[in-house]
């Protein structure tokens, strides 16, 4: 009987984990998952089109399902299918999210109730939002928040246009339907067309008919290279992964050069007929076909696609966010009833969580093939910095055991998970790395020593909420609860000082050995410098007695507000040589922070009296006491 | 006793100290004169001789021939924004034609169009002496240059401006290099209609402004 | 004196003085969006004191525009906290072990201070584009300027007369350097627009010579960007006085570069070439870009690599050098330093950043005997916890 609270909790973790780990099933014969691992190459780097579909979405949407007109839910990877095979039916669906249409300045635009808009629906205002385009301020720092979201739709809409002909060329329904045929008479063409291009040149005659049909041809697939998205040919092996790959439009020019059309091309007209046509067998056979060519072209790049495409389904990040939510829920009622069996739970998940947590990041080190980098940009900066939190919440919690540790875990897990999702909402979170950032030994050492510092302040600065929530409002915090509080905070921001200064000082050794400035006053090195100087400031003024408990918690609730200007704010500035992200609506969410911390820095300042824990009276009493001595 | 050791080996390390510090406001700078090995003049124009891409369509007549990649490059060299001047039809740009404006009066009519090339597409001279061809006027040399070329400024940037009088027809122009690439902004047509132009024609110059990947 | 001792070791002081650098780094950043990196850094970070103002994009601006927040600067923050560790280290701490953590991390930091003074004071930082198969034997600053007039007479060297445009102040005259010329700023502008005068438009040109009147060129003032892609077209106009009197006045501007023919001064039967331009710092050395390649991840402009290889030829042909400069890895190299900056004219030159700083050693130093000193003391406390924790 005492196991059960126990048992509940772990088998609800473990049910957790089963429902994010099982294969998506999708209700069609057609082998949606083959076609999915399909590798392309798009911004550098090689990826199945699984990752293309959700990060697409993603960008789009803002989430990763679509829900057709008839009611029913597509994932990325089907959508996807739609958009580049089916292209007239993706065009009814829903995926461009507009929060406030009517703030875009496009009558008849808006419908009541919606959020998402369909690229039909936005055909006809396609004249007036190239107009608003051209209006805005062409540099992205400057711009306001309704230039930005005619700048966002029109990168969206051009986007779309961009995938979904990457597997075709631009066409209606009749030419996708005969994408085969149309390549095939295209290569017998060539010869005789380009004799025909030879002879106008020259001044002979030529027969017209043939060569206008031969420089339309021309023109749409040279119009095709510059629009298609996804480069699917691959240049024949051996191949090195940086080698270009061509998008259709190029391979098909390449043909007029005397080349024979690429069979990857010819399989995904294949495709996109097979698919247009519901010929469930000849889709699979050519998928399948599709797949054999890429595993017998390049043996070693598809283990790793296949492994992308699985890393995609499983989403360890959203699962560990989940488990983090059980964990915190778990601690809360074990400070209520079943203290032992619920917090011995809560910390047994907690290490699920984190293993869950710790194979997300060390799966991205191997898709992206960087080994020991945890971090390459903000929304790696994010996952990382709440791993760091958590291990330190762990080791916190073995050491003292009273839940403060893993509750913390959870909570600033949770936190930089959600933040970490709204991150990926621009695409590739796996995105190259520009050279002078691209050093693999600063990044795993710079990078990862300055971000666990920023996990640790944040620790810290949690600590510090969880000692005001508790001496003001909760009867069972006494005076040793405050002196253990007190020194945990300690000991976690020494640890985040000295972090944080080696980090800072990791960054200045690489900026000298870049460009041979040790400290440039740039934003983001300002901003570690005042991590660096909190730190300080919270140390020297324990070591000078110039505050106690509460003034050194609210020090370390400060420490979260630095924290977050240094990580998030300096990013919103125009200037500098860094730049990792753009986050402009995070501004907002800055604030709001600032301001939350700001109030519990406040609520700090309540006189002893109103503290209603033990610890608070106890002070309050103490104090009235020294009144009345002076007094007399 | 421990002190005063303290005290003399402060006081060695505030002093260099101090004197650093007072170093501070002594940052004047000097006029200076010295010798350098004898230097050549060149024109260090930001373009290089345009070896690659295909060759051009040398006439340039309108219908000209848009090869693969041209186009492509073309795309990549960023959007061109201007004002229409008051009078002037705005036709659709297309392919590597960024812009195409026309304007007629009672002697005929003129056409202005922007292009762009990666490099210099021959060098100034040669883009001269081409549009000089296409007027019917002989070719000049780069001793002559001076009297139909001279520099301007096009958003912010070093540019050519060109004035070829043809008699019938007659050509105004500016060649702009702008990172790696060469915009020609050409008016040509009857003499008097361009000349009638000119200074719509200047206004539009100092209207441009460039919008690019590059930037 | 106790007193002041006391007052200038303080722990407090400390405090206060690391709450006032945080302000000041706060505030700096905020003015780094208007004023660009470098001119902040003179304002808030090279100064004794730095006033900070409402700025005019934040909301509220026309309610709160009255608000300056003054603040110690850089210099005077910097040396108050060298006193007051100094200070902290004479009166209270001693000697021991178990404190030489502690010492080693000040003694680091300290060091760290005085070698960014020393930066400040002493650091070069200077561009050398080099074309593919080209040599370079100067680099130039990108902010600071220089008037010159070069005399090309002799067979076998040019003689440049330099003068730095801070001392070109409008009214007052200079003396050019081993000559006897003399230049009279008539106007200095450290940015225009410089362009053809429009035909019928006023123009006060006062210039009396040169390409300003050959090719009808005007300037007008603009204001100073402070952005960090853009560059001020400094220009001014420039009375030549020769011993017998004025030679007329010249439009010079470091936009009327070596595209534009060159401008002469002629007194007697010597003359020379007079232009506005970008200061530049001349060696005994050339350095030959070889080959430049730009690597870029495949289907993107995202780079991923620049590398130039180089030969130095230098005049004493001992110290020639052979080398690959790329990114994150210089070219150290007679005092200077050259870094992989940049690149122009479609991979075809190469844009280097070369650094002067004698000093460059001393983070280094520091850093190790801060690193030192932090695994000493906080190995101490950690022990400590421990051992408190078993028992």
């Amino acid at each position: 009987m005492k196991k059960l609270p126990y048992i509940a909790f772990i088998v609800f973790a473990v049910l957790l984990i089963i429902s994010g780990l099982r294969p998506e099933r999708y209700d069609t014969d057609f082998d949606v998952e083959a076609f999915a691992e399909l590798p392309v190459q798009v911004g550098g780097r090689i990826k199945p089109i699984d990752s293309v579909a959700r990060n697409t979405l993603l960008i789009f949407a803002g989430r990763q399902k679509v829900i057709t007109p008839e009611g029913t839910t597509l994932s990325p990877i089907e959508w996807f299918m739609d958009l580049t095979m089916k292209p007239e039916v993706a065009d009814t669906y829903r995926v461009f999210k507009i929060e406030f249409p009517d703030d875009l300045g496009l009558p008849g635009l808006a419908q009541q109730g919606q959020r998402y808009y369909s690229f039909n629906d936005l055909l006809p205002h396609f004249d007036e939002i190239i107009r608003l385009h051209s209006e805005i301020n062409p540099e992205p720092k400057k711009r306001s928040a309704y230039e930005q979201q005619i700048a966002d739709l029109n990168d969206n809409l051009t986007l779309y246009h961009r995938v979904m002909h990457s597997l075709h060329p631009i066409g209606d329904a009749e030419r996708l339907n005969r994408l085969v045929d149309e390549y095939m008479s295209f290569q017998q063409m060539v010869p005789a067309g380009m004799e025909a291009l030879r002879k106008q040149q020259a001044g002979e005659d030529y027969d017209a008919e043939l060569l206008s049909a031969f420089i339309n041809y021309g023109d749409d697939y040279l119009k095709l290279s510059q629009t298609a998205y996804l480069r699917v040919v691959p240049p024949p092996p051996p191949v090195e992964p940086l080698d270009n790959w061509k998008n259709i439009g190029l391979e098909l020019l390449d043909v007029i050069k005397g080349e024979p059309l690429s069979p990857y091309v010819s399989g995904y007209g294949a495709l996109t007929m097979a698919y247009r046509n519901d010929q469930v067998d000849m889709f699979n056979q050519t998928v399948d076909e599709l797949r054999l060519r890429f595993e017998a072209d390049f043996p070693g790049e598809i283990g790793r696609v296949h492994f992308e495409r699985l890393f995609n389904a499983a989403q360890p990040f959203y699962l560990s966010m989940l488990l983090y939510v059980l964990v915190f829920l778990a601690v809360c009622v074990s400070w209520l009833r079943w203290p032992h069996e619920l917090s011995k739970a809560a910390f047994h998940i907690l290490i699920l969580a984190f293993l869950i947590h710790t194979f997300g990041l060390l799966a991205r080190m191997y898709i992206s093939g960087r080994y020991f980098v945890f971090v390459t940009n903000l929304y790696s900066s994010a996952v990382f910095v709440g791993w760091g939190a958590v291990f330190l919440g762990a080791i916190m919690e073995r050491i003292f055991k009273n839940g403060i540790g893993a509750a913390m875990a959870a909570m600033v897990g949770f936190c930089t998970l959600i933040v970490a999702h709204h991150l990926s909402m621009s695409g590739d979170t796996l995105e190259m790395m520009r050279a002078v950032l691209d050093s693999n030994f600063w990044l795993a050492t710079h990078v990862t020593v300055i971000t666990l510092g920023y996990s640790a302040m944040f620790f810290a600065g949690t600590l510090g909420l969880i000692f005001v929530i508790f001496g003001v409002f909760s009867r069972n915090f006494r005076k040793n609860d405050a002196r253990t509080l007190g020194s945990m905070i300690y000991g976690v921001t020494c640890f985040a000082t000295l972090f944080s200064l080696v980090g800072t000082i990791l960054g200045g050794i690489w900026a000298d050995q870049s460009w041979g400035r040790f400290w440039g006053w740039d934003p983001k090195e300002n901003g570690a410098l005042m991590i660096v100087v909190m730190g300080a400031i919270f140390l020297h003024a324990r070591w000078g007695g110039i505050c106690r408990e509460r003034g050194l918690a609210c020090l370390a609730i400060c420490g979260n507000i630095i924290t977050a200007w240094s990580w998030f704010g300096t990013n919103l500035l125009g200037v500098g040589l860094h730049s990792y992200g753009f986050t402009d609506s995070g501004f907002f969410w800055m604030v709001g922070f600032v301001l939350s911390q700001l109030v519990f820095i406040g609520l700090a300042q309540l006189p002893w009296s109103f503290w209603r824990s033990d610890f608070g009276q106890d002070k309050s009493s103490k104090e009235r006491k020294r009144i009345l001595i002076a007094s007399e | 006793m421990q002190q005063r050791n303290n005290f003399s080996w402060a006081a060695h390390f505030l002093l260099p100290a101090i004197i650093l510090g007072s170093l501070v406001g002594c940052d004047r700078a000097e006029p200076t004169a010295y010798k350098i090995p004898k230097e050549t003049r060149e024109v260090s124009m930001p373009m290089a001789p345009a070896a690659t891409g295909p060759a051009m369509a040398s006439t340039g007549t309108p219908g000209m021939t848009v090869l693969p990649g041209m186009a492509e490059a073309a795309d990549e060299a960023g959007t061109i924004l201007y004002t229409t001047p008051e009078g002037w039809t705005d036709l659709p740009a297309s392919g590597i034609r960024k812009a195409h404006l026309q304007v007629s009066d009672e002697n005929g009519s003129a056409d202005l169009t922007i292009t762009t090339f990666p490099g210099d597409v021959g060098g100034n001279l040669a883009n001269i002496n081409r549009w000089r061809g296409q007027i019917q006027l002989d070719p000049i040399t780069e001793a002559d240059m001076a009297n139909v070329a001279k520099p301007t400024a096009i958003f912010n940037h070093g540019a050519l401006y060109v004035t070829l009088d043809g008699g019938v027809d007659s050509i105004l122009a500016a060649i702009l290099p702008f990172h790696g690439y060469t915009w020609f902004i050409k008016l040509q047509g009857s003499s008097a209609t361009v000349f009638a132009n000119e200074s719509k024609f200047q206004d539009f110059l100092n209207s441009v402004e460039m919008e690019g990947h590059a930037h | 004196m106790k007193a002041l001792l006391k007052f200038f070791s303080s722990l407090k002081l400390t405090v206060v003085l690391l709450v006032f650098a945080m302000m000041l780094i706060f505030f700096g950043t905020l003015d780094q969006v208007q004023y660009g990196i470098w001119h902040t850094q003179k304002l808030y970070f090279e100064s004794y004191i730095a006033i900070w103002a409402y700025p005019e994009q934040a909301p509220g601006y026309e309610a709160l525009q009255w608000l300056h927040i003054p603040m110690p600067g850089g210099y005077l923050l910097g040396g108050m906290l060298l006193i007051n560790l100094v200070a902290a280290h004479v009166t209270r701490f001693k000697m021991t072990w178990k404190k030489s953590g502690i010492f080693l991390v000040h003694f680091g930091l300290i060091l760290l201070l005085i070698s960014e003074l020393l930066t400040d004071l002493l650091a070069q930082e200077s561009q050398m584009p080099v074309d593919e198969g080209g040599r370079a034997n100067y680099s130039q600053s990108y902010r600071e300027n220089e008037l010159v007039l070069i005399d090309r007479s002799n067979p076998d060297y040019d003689q440049v007369h330099s003068i730095p445009t801070s001392l070109l102040k409008p009214g007052k005259v200079v003396d050019v350097p081993e000559s006897d010329l003399k230049i009279r700023t008539v106007r200095y502008y450290p940015n225009a627009n410089i362009g053809r005068a429009q035909p019928g438009s006023p123009h006060d040109s006062p210039a009396t010579q040169g390409a300003a009147v050959k090719m009808n060129i005007v300037a007008h003032p603009a204001e100073v960007t402070y952005d960090e892609n853009s560059i001020n077209t400094a220009t001014a106009f420039v009375e030549v006085i020769a011993p017998e009197g004025s030679l007329g006045i010249w439009l010079v501007s470091n936009i009327i570069d070596d595209r534009f023919p060159p401008q002469m001064v002629h007194s007697g039967d010597q003359s020379w070439e007079i232009a506005l331009r970008f200061q530049r710092h001349y060696y005994p050395f050339e350095v030959e870009l070889v080959d430049f390649k730009h690597d870029k991840y495949p289907g993107t402009e995202i780079p991923f690599n620049f590398s130039s290889e180089v030969m130095v030829h230098h005049e004493d042909h001992t110290k020639n050098q052979k080398a690959l400069i790329y990114m994150n890895h210089p070219l150290r190299y007679e005092g200077l330093t050259f870094y992989q900056a940049s690149f122009a004219n479609q991979d075809r030159t190469s844009i280097f950043q070369v650094v002067r700083n004698p000093g460059w050693i001393l983070p280094y130093l520091s850093v190790l005997l801060m690193g030192l000193g932090m695994v000493i003391q906080f190995g101490i406390h950690f022990v400590g916890f421990l051992n408190k924790r078993s028992s």
